[in-house]
């Protein structure tokens, strides 16, 4: 229980993160949106074995955390979630692709060891990069944009209820569990045969509150509809920002630079 | 305009389980006016100011201000006339700082961004929290809920105040504050509240609630002399009119 | 069981996020008319309160792994197939974008997986009919496990088809396809009992708020089977179809076709490509002996080279070197400032 308040408030440190005020805050969220998505694109289309040539696609993250002011920590917890059903699933590729297409210091290695390692190497770049778009965004401001990208209404509405209620069951569920803990002090844990009577018990509070809440944005004008209309108008440096990364990345998909570089300097060497 | 009174006539409200929370109750209140309601728990305070912002429709009767009825229709127009602070601030904020918390009224009602930062810097300041700003409410105290909650209203300008328990949780200090911030408005109000006091100081009138009827709808100075009427209505006399327990005793 | 991003590829993913898309689409339809003050907080509750549940993980007994609820049944009996669909689809955005689980490119084929299954298959034709002589607790327990079952079931079953049309992984389709079943089983009946006991709850404490229980009323539509049937029709002619075109030509095997596709060594046999690098070469002319296509075409090799891992390392300097910079930089411009 108390893990899952600790989370829930780790959660939120990404959408305050959207609150500073760096260049890349400042880039159109709907530009940012896009180029997240390419990235994401480009990242999965490497082939399996293709470790080295996607090495040029960690300038994305490394810059934008960078630029952007934002914190490696907390991006550690959505890679703790992320990582483990890969490396799961891939954990067999070492077993059963065991080609060997290369030795390197006296060890042989295997097609498949390549490609669970790439398959690492991928999740923590989509990892990132949808982590980052949360951080240097924002809630709010991606809603804003969904809505000009033409998501319907309910939908974007049912993303931001969801994202605010999320706080409002934690409350309760916090509150519920300690009035629990508090007259039931020897117990380990909530006991089974009032499970359905607490999560239900839980349920309603939530949903009395948030009947509450709902009411109190009524009552402040809202009519259903996200007005998210603090978006700016696309300016000259958004579309430079887009175009930039979308090259980068095509340059780098298409050229395998460390290769070229690896090449150039072994070539020196000699 | 439409806001000189606010009239309830023979409004009678149950909740969904049956339960009569206000019974004919029949009240006019005028510009400018400020009305004390007070009850024991129960009494239906709550209710009252909820059947005003037409969170809750009467089930017979029917509120007015001025001559616009308070229906499923005008509730646009009534919400933005009416500001309304809920019991427990709680329930009021759900943004992920205190400034778009403040911001999200005038946002819905189309202002544009400037005129938004405007009212949020101008009602954080009236309440004195402008230093609560970037904060996130739920990482605020019990009181500086309040005073946020009282702040995201009056962003949005309302003419009439209905506020459930204004003073609870507030420290002896942000109390006095908020009284000197009311006796500033010139808005009509209303305050369901325990707080005699608060009362005493601030509303010249008074209705006191029992059982979800009027019990006493008058001068809150003759009420609160009456220790009989406000002893059966589970109520005590304001601390400023029992004498210093101290001296009694000594 | 969230699919993740580094395990599908670009088509997988563009497909199935078009199929929620069309499945999203129909059911804001169905409900845009009944939409009242009620059901819109109850459904941003559900989801709420089903992300929470996502994000407790239990051990399933047995296996040494362990799973989390889906949640689609317990959306689906309380707000119906429609607007339990949309809860879902927003749970998983929220979760692809505050935790990355799952992933943005993902987020279709979970939505679908996750939420198709079960609000459009298991809870009409199996919930609902066996609940259809009306709510016992006994009859809630039994629709609620099998609901359940079943949902996840098929939710893993697409899971599975889904990876190996992406072929990333060498697991054999099988042995996949007979973990992550036995694995939903377990978990499909941990989550029945779960639902059940949440409903059994909210039916005698609030039967108001159950959809399609008496005291909901009549809601005025149900789910047809015609129309689930031309959902899924739909969903598989578009899944199909971005699949298939995508293999045209290329006969050894769709799971190589799907890659391929994308891949570099299609392109490279364009011509244009190849063309336009060996252009470049030539014009640079730092690498003569090098021929790029060899090393380019021929991941298995470029990936070990001792070229290819210097390169590599590099390339990862160039990065942490950037990195520091703006860092170093960014601080002295906020210490200029101060
Ligand atoms: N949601 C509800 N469902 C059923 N009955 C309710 C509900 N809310 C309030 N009531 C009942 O209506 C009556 C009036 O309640 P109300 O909240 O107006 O009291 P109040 O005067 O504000 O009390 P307090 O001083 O405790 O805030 C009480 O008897 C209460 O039990
Ligand atoms: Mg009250």
């Amino acid at each position: 229980m108390a893990n899952i308040t600790q989370a829930y408030y780790k959660m939120f440190i990404l959408d305050e993160l959207a609150d500073k005020k760096t260049a890349i805050h400042r880039i159109n969220p709907i530009v940012k949106i896009m180029v997240t998505v390419i990235y994401l694109l480009m990242v999965v289309s490497y082939d399996k074995y293709d470790i080295i040539g996607l090495m040029p696609l960690f300038f994305y993250p490394v810059i934008i955390m960078s630029v952007g002011d934002i914190p490696f920590k907390p991006m550690l917890a959505g890679l703790a979630i992320a990582a483990p059903l890969v490396a799961g699933v891939g954990m067999f590729n070492p077993l059963l692709d065991r080609n060997i297409v290369s030795t390197m210091f006296g060890i042989g290695i295997s097609a498949g060891m390549l490609s669970l390692l790439a398959l690492l190497v991928k999740c923590s770049l989509t990892v990132l990069a949808a982590l980052l778009l949360l951080a240097t965004t924002g809630m709010n401001k991606i809603a804003a944009a969904l809505q000009r990208l033409h998501i319907p209404q309910i939908f974007i509405m049912q993303l931001l209820l969801t994202y605010r209620y999320i706080s409002v069951l934690m409350g309760e569920a916090s509150r519920v569990y300690y009035a629990y803990n508090l007259r039931a002090p020897n117990q380990k844990g909530i006991s089974s045969k009032i499970w359905g009577s607490l999560i239900g018990l839980l349920l309603l509070r939530t949903y009395d509150r948030a009947s509450r809440l709902y009411q109190a944005m009524k009552l402040r004008g809202f009519e259903n509809q996200f007005f998210g209309g603090c978006l700016d108008k696309l300016q000259k440096k958004d579309i430079m920002y887009l175009l930039g990364w979308t090259g980068f990345f095509i340059i780098v998909r298409f050229i395998n630079i460390p290769m070229l570089l690896g090449v150039f300097v072994t070539g020196v060497i000699k | 305009m439409s806001h000189h009174l606010v009239d309830f006539i023979d409004v009678s409200y149950s909740y969904l389980d049956g339960n009569k929370a206000i019974e004919n109750l029949n009240a006019r209140i005028h510009h400018g006016e400020a009305v004390g309601i007070v009850g024991a728990n129960g009494a239906g305070k709550s209710t009252m100011l909820k059947l005003l912002v037409g969170i809750l429709m009467p089930e017979q009767g029917e509120i007015r201000l001025g001559d616009l009825p308070v229906t499923k229709k005008t509730l646009s127009i009534v919400r933005q006339t009416v500001g309304f602070t809920f019991q427990d601030p709680e329930d009021q904020l759900f943004n992920i700082t205190v400034y778009d918390d403040v911001a999200f009224g005038p946002r819905n009602y189309g202002l544009d961004e400037k005129e938004v930062e405007k009212r949020v810097v101008s009602a954080l300041q009236t309440v004195g929290i402008e230093h609560l700003m970037h904060r996130a409410p739920y990482k605020l105290s019990g009181g500086e809920k309040r005073a946020v909650s009282i702040a995201t209203v009056l962003s949005m300008e309302p003419n009439v105040l209905a506020m459930d328990e204004p003073t609870a949780a507030l420290d002896p200090k942000s109390r006095r504050r908020l009284i000197e911030l009311l006796q500033g408005f010139k808005h009509t109000k209303l305050i369901a509240t325990h707080d005699l006091d608060l009362v005493m100081e601030l509303c010249s009138r008074t209705i006191v609630l029992k059982d979800g009827r009027i019990e006493y709808d008058g001068p809150t100075a003759e009420i609160m002399k009456n220790t009989l009427l406000l002893e059966q209505c589970g109520l005590e006399q304001p601390l400023m009119l029992q004498g210093c327990p101290i001296c009694r005793q000594k | 069981m969230h699919m993740a991003d580094a395990l599908i590829t670009p088509i997988v993913g563009g497909a199935m996020f078009i199929a929620s898309a069309k499945v999203g689409s129909h059911s804001i339809n169905q409900i845009k008319s009944q939409l009242d003050d009620s059901k819109i907080p109850l459904m941003g509750v559900m989801g709420a309160f089903v992300f929470a549940t996502q994000m407790i993980n239990f051990s399933i007994p047995g296996t040494g792994s362990s799973g989390h609820l889906g949640g689609g049944m317990l959306l689906a009996a309380i707000l119906g197939s429609n607007a339990g669909f949309l809860a879902m689809a927003a749970i998983l955005t929220i979760q692809a974008l505050f935790f990355a689980d799952g992933g943005l490119l993902a987020l279709g084929c979970n939505i679908f997986n996750l939420g198709f299954y079960t609000c459009f298959i298991a809870y009409p034709f199996i919930y609902k009919r066996i609940l259809k002589k009306g709510y016992s607790t006994s009859r809630i327990i039994g629709a609620s496990i099998l609901a359940s079952i079943v949902g996840l079931q098929l939710g893993a079953f697409s899971v599975v088809v889904q990876t190996m049309l992406s072929g990333k992984i060498e697991l054999p389709f099988t042995t996949f396809l007979l973990l992550m079943q036995f694995i939903h089983l377990a978990i499909g009946i941990v989550e029945g009992l779960v639902t059940a006991a949440v409903i059994n709850f909210l039916w005698k404490a609030r039967p108001e708020l159950i959809e399609g229980s008496d005291a909901a009323g009549n809601t005025g539509y149900s789910v047809s089977f015609k129309r689930i049937l031309t959902l899924l029709i739909i969903a598989t002619l578009v899944i199909g179809g971005i699949v298939s075109l995508a293999a045209s030509g290329n006969p050894d095997g769709l799971e190589w076709a799907l890659f391929n596709s994308l891949g570099q060594e299609e392109r490279m046999q364009d011509g244009g490509l190849d063309q336009m690098l060996a252009v470049l070469q030539n014009k640079l002319a730092i690498l003569p002996d090098y021929s790029f296509k060899s090393e380019l075409a021929a991941p298995e090799q470029a990936g070990t080279s001792i070229s290819g891992v210097i390169g590599a390392v590099i390339t990862l300097l160039f990065v942490a070197g950037a990195g520091v910079f703006i860092k170093a930089f960014n601080g002295k411009a906020k210490k200029d400032k101060a």
